[in-house]
């Protein structure tokens, strides 16, 4: 008897999220989507902001020799701390007056649009942003998406009206074309490594690759404009037994701490 | 009345669930941010309550998982889903025995079958999608991750519960214990 109201049951669910999958497509629940993501960015955008802040805090010690050295330069920094406060809004200043110089000189050059990052990837198998603009803003899929002075971290992978998810540099599923800036100018293409490292791929094996050597987009591919710079050569992988020769990447950003990045939207 | 406040006790439970993971997936390091809080609950609630109810909570849960994920809409869905069914169908119906072997098995297995089932629901969106290419690699090592971690913590979660409930729960009094009580009176 509870086999077959279990059966009921299992039959029901499976029922009830084809209906959910059909009608989702038909965008029946645009309203009800909307309401929900309104209701629950501002828990995404809290917890990443203090993951952000508590992911410059954890560190771990394998003996104590390492925690006492640790904690002696913790005294020395907050010595030094004081001193650096007074520099610190003298830089103030004067970073203004930069950051409204290069954003002019941005906004000559690319047409974009700079956005916060409300929240991270809600499965731990990917690694994207969600960022607070979509279709109202122009927003659409492939557009590159950049920090700094034009550090690229990722691209537009899903637009809803209000939001984007950015695929970051080191998902599995992001791949990039890019130049090495090396002698031969290789061309390869840029993907997630293991663990949180970023590969870039299809490199010629009779092309000279060098540790430091500066990574950067190719402009071969439509929304992604050239020279955008992603990392440098941490270390290169050339077999004799595969056809090509792969190297080892360190992001020029930290995919990690996202907070301000930039939309390019054209160029 | 009562309904109501069913109710609303299953939706506060479905956002507390929902901002469990949210907080875990965001806050912890890596590679502990790879716990799946969501399966560690519901094998747990299947475990202490075979009841076939608590399986309806998934859907909302997974419809809002889904407004906060790149992959196509119903995949995350569909293998949380197919791993709850069939992981109260083993615990309810054959894995009977709560001994910790068995805790452990089903930990194991819930995160293996939701995995691979996403897995192979993402090899056959690939077959229609060139969109979705992955990197195999980078997938299998966050799996192991994810694997460890979560059979981990879901056993040690039933280790430490099952000693705080077994101690409060009338049901536990030795049957010569009560003999006794009920003598004595």
């Amino acid at each position: 008897m509870a086999l077959a109201s279990s059966r009921r049951t299992y039959i029901a669910l499976v029922f009830f999220l084809l209906i959910i999958v059909i009608a989702n497509y038909f965008n029946w629940f645009g309203g009800i989507k909307i309401l929900l993501r309104n209701i629950f960015t501002p828990i995404f955008t809290g917890a990443n902001q203090i993951g952000v802040k508590l992911g410059d805090n954890y560190q771990f010690f394998t003996d104590k020799e390492e925690f006492f050295k640790s904690y002696n330069q913790c005294l020395g920094l907050v010595q030094g701390k004081e001193l650096i406060d007074a520099k610190n809004k003298i830089l103030e200043e004067e970073n203004d007056e930069l950051k409204k110089q290069v954003n002019f000189v941005k906004r000559t050059a690319y047409k974009t649009l700079t956005v916060s990052v409300v929240g991270r990837n809600a499965d731990s198998i990917e690694k994207t942003a969600i960022v607070n603009a979509g279709l109202n803003q122009g927003v659409k899929v492939g557009l590159p998406v950049i920090v700094g002075d034009g550090v690229l971290v990722g691209h537009i992978t899903k637009v809803e009206d209000e939001l984007s998810v950015v695929r970051l540099l080191n998902d599995n599923q992001s791949k990039i074309l890019a130049t090495l800036l090396n002698k031969d100018r290789s061309l390869g293409v840029v993907e997630a490594g293991f663990g949180t490292s970023i590969r870039m791929g299809f490199i010629p094996r009779n092309e000279v690759v060098m540790i430091g050597d500066q990574i950067i987009t190719s402009g071969q591919e439509v929304e992604i404009p050239k020279g955008l710079l992603i990392g440098r050569v941490t270390s290169i992988e050339n077999e004799a037994y595969q056809p090509f020769q792969q190297a080892i990447l360190e992001p020029a950003a930290n995919l990690e701490k996202l907070i301000d990045p930039t939309i390019i939207f054209s160029f | 009345m009562r309904s109501i406040w069913m109710l609303i006790r299953y939706i506060l439970l479905v956002i507390s669930i929902f901002v469990a993971h949210v907080l875990i997936l965001t806050i912890l390091p890596f590679p502990f941010n790879h716990i799946n809080i969501i399966l560690i609950l519901f094998l747990w609630f299947i475990i202490y309550n075979g009841n076939d109810r608590i399986l309806w909570l998934v859907l909302p849960l997974a419809f809002l998982l889904e407004l906060f994920v790149s992959f196509p809409f119903g995949l995350t869905s569909a293998a949380l889903l197919l791993t709850l069914l069939v992981m109260h169908r083993l615990l309810v119906n054959f894995f009977t025995n709560r001994s910790l072997y068995i805790v452990f098995l089903a930990g194991f297995l819930g995160i293996t079958i939701f995995r691979f089932s996403f897995i192979i629901f993402l090899l056959v969106i690939n077959l229609f999608n060139s969109e979705f290419s992955v990197s195999w690699p980078e997938i299998f090592t966050n799996v192991f991750y994810e694997i460890i971690l979560t059979t981990g913590v879901f056993f040690l979660f039933y280790l430490s519960t099952r000693i705080f409930f077994k101690r409060l729960n009338p049901k536990y009094i030795s049957r010569h214990h009560s003999y006794a009580v009920e003598r004595f009176i």
